[in-house]
């Protein structure tokens, strides 16, 4: 199956790579940019953590773990996709390094999304290293995905794309955290995309094998 | 069977309406001769005959006419941006000469459009009728386009002064919106679109007034 996330890695590296860089400008140029006096607070510190370390996340993963079925992505497709992770990351960037930034009003927010990033990026890594350990090396062969040893894998039992709900669930955490609207869109513009591609995925599967559980959805547990 | 009399029923009457709206501009533009009050005037009838429009969406996402919702959304909402978001709430703008250009050219698309969907339900388009839906929008569509370029530009000194529908830092979503800068992108927005459309258009020139020229040709054989 075939989806705008297989791609040639010098693609990949400029879609994954690239959020990185814009990100860092407003990180680290906030005197020319902003005319910003102080240094950053300890939110935007760990802010700028989550988000370049999902990032880095994102192109070690598909330097080691991703087993791609197409070589290259058409040039429209990275140019799309550039575009638009390139541009959301500035533009959450710059409100999130702003100085007149302003981190959620409750302490307990703060923790309640630094934890469900954290569990959402885990449970993503883990769901990519079960689908590289289910395709042997090589091989085109295609299996029912199933849960392994990794409790973060338990998901496979209700979803079809257990990668996609815990990288939803790792944004949603990233829009708590900062509580920048910005942050909150990408959540939502991202995982209705990643909705479209796990419903495809998941429409495959069901076609693919006859035995496919019939209680699993495609992305959201019990709903879709 | 329903929905051609629903679908009746609507373009026919919102061919009226826009006739009112026509009506009214141009009476007023024969009274006083010059701009002023020109959308003071005709701004209820409008108002409701181009919000109406919004089911036009509906109707193409239900399936209730043969047009992509998308492309429908896109045209309603340029209407809606220029006619609740721009020329509404700037006063200081309505009375300037572009305004009755823009409604007049609006008015005329319409009214010409609305009778042709109403009258093709029945299938009782008269040549005439068909060649004006695809031959008005050869000048139609420049003047429209001018008069709602020219709307936009003429609010932005009032939009920059007043800060109206802008958002500024600090907030507690951390979000800013500059409306003369989203007015001036939404400007250039109408760049790619504009030769895109207007080629669409001529091309179902062609087509449809070369079938249409053949249909007469065979209901009088």
């Amino acid at each position: 199956v075939v989806s705008t996330q297989s791609s040639g890695s010098s693609g990949i590296n400029a879609e994954y790579g690239g959020p990185i860089f814009t990100y860092l400008i407003f990180y680290l140029a906030r005197g020319p940019i902003y005319g910003a006096k102080g240094a950053t607070t300890d939110v935007q510190n760990v802010a700028c953590a989550m988000y370049v370390g999902h990032y880095v996340k994102r192109v070690l993963e598909t330097m080691f773990i991703h087993r791609f079925s197409k070589a290259t992505m058409p040039i429209g497709n990275l140019f799309k996709n550039c575009t638009y992770y390139w541009g959301f990351s500035a533009f959450i960037s710059y409100f999130v390094n702003h100085p007149l930034y302003t981190p959620p009003a409750c302490n307990l927010c703060l923790y309640i999304g630094l934890g469900t990033y954290l569990f959402g990026e885990l449970g993503n890594f883990s769901c990519h290293l079960a689908f590289m350990k289910m395709r042997p090396p090589g091989t085109r062969t295609r299996v029912i995905p199933m849960p392994n040893s990794n409790p973060f894998t338990l998901l496979f039992h209700l979803v079809s794309c257990p990668n996609y709900t815990y990288e939803a669930i790792s944004w949603l955490g990233f829009s708590i955290f900062t509580s920048v609207f910005y942050a909150a869109l990408f959540t939502v513009v991202g995982g209705g995309q990643m909705l479209q591609w796990a419903l495809g995925k998941h429409k495959n599967y069901k076609k693919e094998f006859e035995k496919y559980p019939k209680g699993r959805k495609a992305m959201i547990p019990f709903i879709l | 069977m329903l929905s051609k009399i629903y679908l009746l029923l609507y373009n026919c009457c919102l061919a009226c309406g826009w006739n009112i709206v026509l009506y009214q501009a141009v009476e007023e533009l024969c009274n006083s001769r010059n701009p002023t009050y020109v959308y003071e005037k005709c701004k209820v009838a409008l108002k409701i005959s181009q919000t109406l429009a919004l089911l036009e969406i509906v109707h193409a996402a239900v399936g209730l006419v043969r047009s992509s919702p998308v492309t429908t959304f896109i045209q309603v909402q340029s209407r809606l941006v220029v006619l609740w978001l721009v020329l509404d709430p700037v006063s200081e703008a309505q009375g300037n000469s572009n305004v009755p250009m823009m409604i007049i050219a609006w008015c005329v698309a319409e009214i010409v459009r609305y009778w042709y969907y109403a009258l093709s339900l029945v299938d009782k388009v008269p040549y005439v009728l068909t060649w004006c839906r695809y031959t008005f929008f050869t000048f139609l569509y420049p003047i429209g386009v001018s008069g709602e370029l020219l709307t936009i530009y003429s609010v932005l000194p009032v939009v920059t002064a007043t800060g109206m529908f802008s958002l500024e830092l600090p907030n507690k979503w951390n979000v800013s919106f500059h409306y003369p800068i989203f007015l001036m992108l939404y400007m250039a927005g109408y760049v790619p679109y504009l030769p895109k459309l207007y080629m669409h258009m001529i091309k179902q020139r062609g087509k449809m007034l070369g079938k249409a020229a053949a249909d007469g040709e065979k209901k009088s054989n």
